[in-house]
C-alpha cells in the first residue's frame, strides 16, 4: 500500500477513476440545471451594465443572445449550464460573421469559444452593418 | 538538517477525506437545497485538480530545488524543534497570505490563480479546481525567503500541504458562521468574501489558515448576509473546456503583450493590476469597486435629500 501511494502515476490514475465516479453521482443526484437566456434575462444583463436594449436575437433553446445596446456596443450572452457568461465589446471588439442562417461572434478571449446563433428570420439590417464593418 | 520523523505524503492521504466530503456535502445540497452543485461545473473542477497534480509531478520538482538551492544560503540553522515548528506555522501562513494577494493583485500571478476562481459556484469541489502553471508562473518565490531564513524545506512543505488540506474544507456554502472562531480562522464565510464578485467584496480575505493577517494589513471583510453572494471572475468563462480554463489568461497576456506599442505597456499588461490598460478602457478591482461606492454615495445622498 505504501509503495502504491508513492508513486504519484498510480495516484493519479486512481484520482481519475474516483474523479469519473464523483461525477456520475453528481449527474445522478440530478445536478443537471440549465439556465435559459429570454428577452427579459437580457434586459436584465444590460440593466446590470447601466444600459438598456435596442434589439435583441436569442437563440430559440435559450441558450445564447446578441443585443444591440443603447450605447451602440454589443452585449453577447452564452448560458453555461446553470450559469450565464456576458461579454460587452465594442462594435469592433468581435469578429462577426452573418449568413442567411446564423451569425457567428468570435472573440481574441480563448476563454469565450465562438458563439453560434441560428437564425430564424433575414439578419437585421443593424447586425449585417457591423458585419460588414459599419 | 534531516527531519526527526518521516514527513507522511499529506495531500495523498487527505484524498480519501476529500472525496467523502465532496459526496457528503452533494448529499447534504440534494436534501436541503443549501449550496449548489452543477455536474459539468463539478467535472471541471475536479479535471482541474487533476491536472494540478499531474503537473506537480512534472514540474514540482523545480520549485522544490529552488528551495534547496536557497536553503545552502540560510541566515540560520534553524532545525527541527517546537519552537521553529510553531514560528514555521506562522511565517509560512504569511507567505501564504502575501503570495494569495499578490496572486489577486499582479497579473502574471494571476494568470495561474484565476483558475481556482473561475467557477460560478461555491461548493468542495471549487477548492481543487487548481492551476496547472503554479510552479512554471513562479508562485513559489514567495515561500523562498523562509528556506533563506533557516526554515528546512521539508517543513516549510509540510506546513504548505497542512495549509492546503486545511483551505479544502472551507470551500462551501453549507457552513455559515464559527462563533468565536471568525476572529482567529479562516473560515467558509470569510472565504465565501474571497470568492465573491460583488464589488464591495473584491480583493479581500486573501487568508490561508489564520484571518489576522487580513485583520492586519486592512484586507478583511466580513459577510454581509444582505447582499447575496455572486462567484466567478468579473468576465466569466463560457467554457467548461480544461485547456481553455487553464490557459485563457496565459494567452490574454501573450495577446496583450504582443500587441503592446511600449516598454511601459508590456511592464502594465504582465504585472499591472488584472485588468489593466494603457488607456484605463478595461475594469480592474480597483475601477470596480470605485464605480461601486461611487453609486452608493449618490443612492445615499438621494435617500437624504427625499428624507
Amino acid at each position: 500500500m505504501k509503495a502504491l501511494v508513492s508513486d504519484p502515476w498510480v495516484v493519479n490514475a486512481a484520482s481519475a477513476v474516483v474523479v469519473g465516479l464523483m461525477v456520475g453521482l453528481a449527474a445522478l443526484l440530478g445536478f443537471r440545471q440549465r439556465s435559459r437566456l429570454d428577452r427579459a434575462a437580457v434586459e436584465a444583463l444590460a440593466t446590470g451594465e447601466g444600459q438598456t436594449v435596442q434589439d435583441a436575437l436569442i437563440a430559440s433553446n435559450g441558450s445564447a443572445a446578441l443585443a444591440l445596446l443603447s450605447s451602440g456596443a454589443l452585449l453577447i450572452a452564452r448560458t453555461l449550464a446553470d450559469g450565464v457568461s456576458v461579454r460587452i465589446v465594442s462594435a469592433g471588439g468581435a469578429r462577426l460573421q452573418v449568413t442567411p442562417r446564423k451569425v457567428t461572434i468570435a472573440f481574441a478571449d480563448i476563454g469565450f469559444p465562438p458563439l453560434h446563433l441560428p437564425l430564424k428570420a433575414a439578419p437585421p439590417a443593424w447586425l449585417v452593418a457591423l458585419a460588414q464593418g459599419g | 538538517m534531516e527531519p526527526p520523523f518521516e514527513i507522511p505524503p499529506i495531500i495523498t492521504y487527505a484524498v480519501p477525506a476529500f472525496v467523502a466530503l465532496i459526496i457528503i456535502e452533494m448529499i447534504y445540497v440534494r436534501v436541503t437545497r443549501k449550496g449548489r452543485y452543477q455536474f459539468e461545473d463539478a467535472a471541471t473542477s475536479l479535471a482541474m485538480g487533476l491536472g494540478n497534480q499531474v503537473s506537480k509531478v512534472l514540474v514540482g520538482g523545480l520549485a522544490v530545488a529552488a528551495y534547496y538551492w536557497v536553503y545552502q544560503f540560510r541566515v540560520f540553522d534553524l532545525g527541527w524543534t517546537w519552537p521553529v515548528l510553531v514560528a514555521c506555522f506562522f511565517a509560512e501562513d504569511l507567505a501564504y497570505y502575501w503570495m494569495h494577494r499578490i496572486s489577486h493583485e499582479r497579473r502574471w500571478f494571476w494568470a495561474s490563480h484565476v483558475i481556482h476562481h473561475s467557477s460560478q459556484h461555491y461548493n468542495l469541489t471549487t477548492a481543487l479546481r487548481q492551476t496547472w502553471t503554479g510552479v512554471l508562473g513562479l508562485s513559489f518565490i514567495f515561500w523562498l525567503p523562509l528556506v533563506y531564513i533557516g526554515f528546512p524545506p521539508e517543513m516549510v512543505l509540510m506546513f504548505s500541504a497542512i495549509s492546503l488540506v486545511y483551505q479544502f474544507w472551507i470551500h462551501t456554502e453549507a457552513i455559515d458562521r464559527l462563533g468565536p472562531l471568525e476572529w482567529v480562522l479562516n473560515t467558509p464565510s470569510h472565504h465565501r468574501v474571497h470568492h465573491a464578485i460583488n464589488p464591495r467584496y473584491l480583493d479581500a480575505n486573501y487568508a490561508g489558515v489564520l484571518i489576522i493577517w487580513d485583520r492586519l494589513f486592512g484586507t478583511f471583510i466580513p459577510e454581509d448576509d444582505k447582499d447575496q453572494i455572486r462567484y466567478g471572475i468579473i468576465s466569466q468563462l463560457g467554457t467548461f473546456n480544461p485547456f481553455r480554463v487553464a490557459f485563457h489568461e496565459w494567452a490574454g497576456i501573450w495577446r496583450d503583450v504582443t500587441h503592446a506599442k511600449s516598454v511601459r505597456e508590456v511592464w502594465g499588461y504582465m504585472f499591472g493590476p488584472p485588468g489593466w490598460s494603457p488607456d484605463g478602457s478595461r475594469k480592474t478591482s480597483a475601477s470596480l469597486k470605485a464605480a461601486w461606492a461611487a453609486r452608493q454615495r449618490d443612492a445615499n445622498a438621494a435617500a437624504v435629500a427625499a428624507e
